[in-house]
């Protein structure tokens, strides 16, 4: 998996590509989220476009990240998930706890309204 | 000189490989300094092979060899410094020699051994006249100081032969090494596409041993997604035998073999042309009690960041069930067409 981060303003976004499996990304996304943790960006998109295969773990590591974002007074949002990777985070009942967007600009405006309410 | 050291010497004038080779400047060179200090119109640098002296440069003689038995360079490489005959008509050893009776009339001759660091004489540095004559102690010296650049050059070129030997050696080495890497590249290849052994079977049948490490779990997830994609699988339902695998191998990873590598698990498959793929994930661990696997979509469970696999496993399969003390996951998923 290869990871890209680009920063608009107070949020960070993601951009993976490849695969969040448990050998491959899931160490690399783990400390980079810790990283920005540490660096007080605790609003985060993960844009999952580019994913191609997802698994209970990836979908483990953006549970666990979200819960300790949250825990920071941040969020995890997801942009663009493949027809795979809605259908397990779907069947896992995971499409209640994320928000999900389609547009980074809707993703993005999201973290605006929070921020102004 | 003994058999023993005869083939022992002749051994080591193999090694040199310079018998019956093209002349070279090298040698030459020093041939004609020979001559030319020792005031003489014959000099030669030969080799005493078992039966025949071969000359690898010679000045005033036009012959490659002679026997060796008329040779006096033959009785020159059992001595330890220069070997002069003043005048061979006088000489009891060699006044009935053909090369003195006849041929180039021979009768002075000074010959110094050409000696390997092992201290093997291969031949001589020699010159020759055919007036009886004597060499100044100056000129001896300088034969001497030419012999051990004739020694020298020969041992540069064993070297050389011995460098180029090596050199051949590792490009050998290294096409070898290239070859057997390509052939491996190649069977990991089919090994990663199952479906590459077995392309054209109406029912597809393995077993593969793995060892316990995620970067194997394409092995097998690879190869069944191939093999399930040639039999006409949908692309979400191959996705889902997919990710069940996936689940139930990484399950066996963590779980059954506690992460550690060097242990390995067993995964069998069975595809048959009538839309039925049976899988069975086998472990050595201690097995477990599936009845105890939390649900993870219990709100309690819903944010723990592990949990998911057996549940997914089972969603997405047909069937799920275990053997062995939890030891042994078995799964099955016919094509929804055929069922």
């Amino acid at each position: 998996m290869t990871l890209k981060e680009r920063r608009v303003g107070d949020v960070t976004i993601l951009h993976l590509t490849g695969r969040l499996v448990l050998d491959d990304g899931h160490d690399e996304l783990r400390h980079k989220i810790e990283e920005l943790a540490d660096q007080e960006r605790v609003s985060l998109i993960v844009d999952l476009k580019d994913v191609t295969y997802i698994d209970s773990c990836g979908v483990g590591l953006l549970i666990a990240k979200y819960v300790s974002l949250r825990r920071k007074r941040g969020d995890v949002k997801l942009l663009n998930l493949t027809a795979r990777s809605h259908h397990l985070m779907e069947i896992s009942k995971l499409l209640d706890v994320f928000e999900t967007f389609e547009s980074e600009d809707h993703a993005l405006a999201s973290f605006t309204r929070e921020a102004q309410a | 000189m003994t058999a023993n050291l005869e083939t022992g010497r002749l051994s080591a004038l193999r090694r040199y490989t310079i018998l019956d080779t093209q002349p070279e400047r090298a040698f030459d060179d020093l041939a004609l300094l020979a001559s030319q200090i020792c005031g003489t119109p014959m000099a030669l640098i030969t080799l005493v092979d078992a039966d025949r002296q071969w000359f690898k440069s010679r000045v005033g003689m036009t012959a490659h060899e002679t026997s060796r038995a008329v040779s006096f360079c033959a009785h020159a490489i059992h001595q330890s410094e220069l070997f002069i005959v003043p005048d061979a008509s006088l000489d009891a050893r060699f006044r009935d020699n053909p090369q003195v009776t006849g041929g180039p009339k021979i009768r002075f001759y000074a010959g110094a051994p050409l000696v390997t660091p092992e201290g093997h004489a291969l031949g001589t540095l020699c010159v020759a006249d055919s007036v009886p004559r004597e060499l100044t102690d100056d000129q001896k010296h300088a034969l001497s100081a030419i012999r051990r650049q004739v020694e020298a050059q020969l041992e540069l070129q064993r070297n050389l032969i011995v460098l180029e030997r090596m050199l051949a050696e590792r490009d050998h080495a290294e096409a070898e090494q290239k070859r057997l890497f390509d052939e491996l590249n190649t069977a990991h290849e089919n090994v990663r596409k199952l479906s590459g052994m077995m392309p054209f079977c109406s029912t597809c049948q393995f077993t593969m041993t793995i060892p316990a490490d995620p970067r194997a779990i394409p092995t097998v997830t690879d190869g069944v997604t191939q093999v399930l994609t040639e039999k006409g699988w949908s692309e979400p339902d191959v996705m889902a035998v997919e990710l069940a695998l996936q689940e139930a191998v990484a399950n066996a990873i963590r779980h059954g073999c506690g992460g550690d590598a060097t242990k390995q698990l067993q995964c069998s498959v069975n595809c048959d042309d009538a839309g039925e793929v049976v899988i069975t994930v086998r472990d050595p661990g201690a097995g477990f009690d599936p009845a105890t696997i939390p649900n993870p979509l219990d709100p309690d469970n819903v944010f723990k960041p592990s949990g998911r696999g057996i549940f997914l496993i089972t969603g997405l399969m047909d069937e799920v069930q275990y053997a062995d003390g939890g030891r042994e996951l078995q799964m099955r998923k016919r094509k929804p067409e055929a069922s």
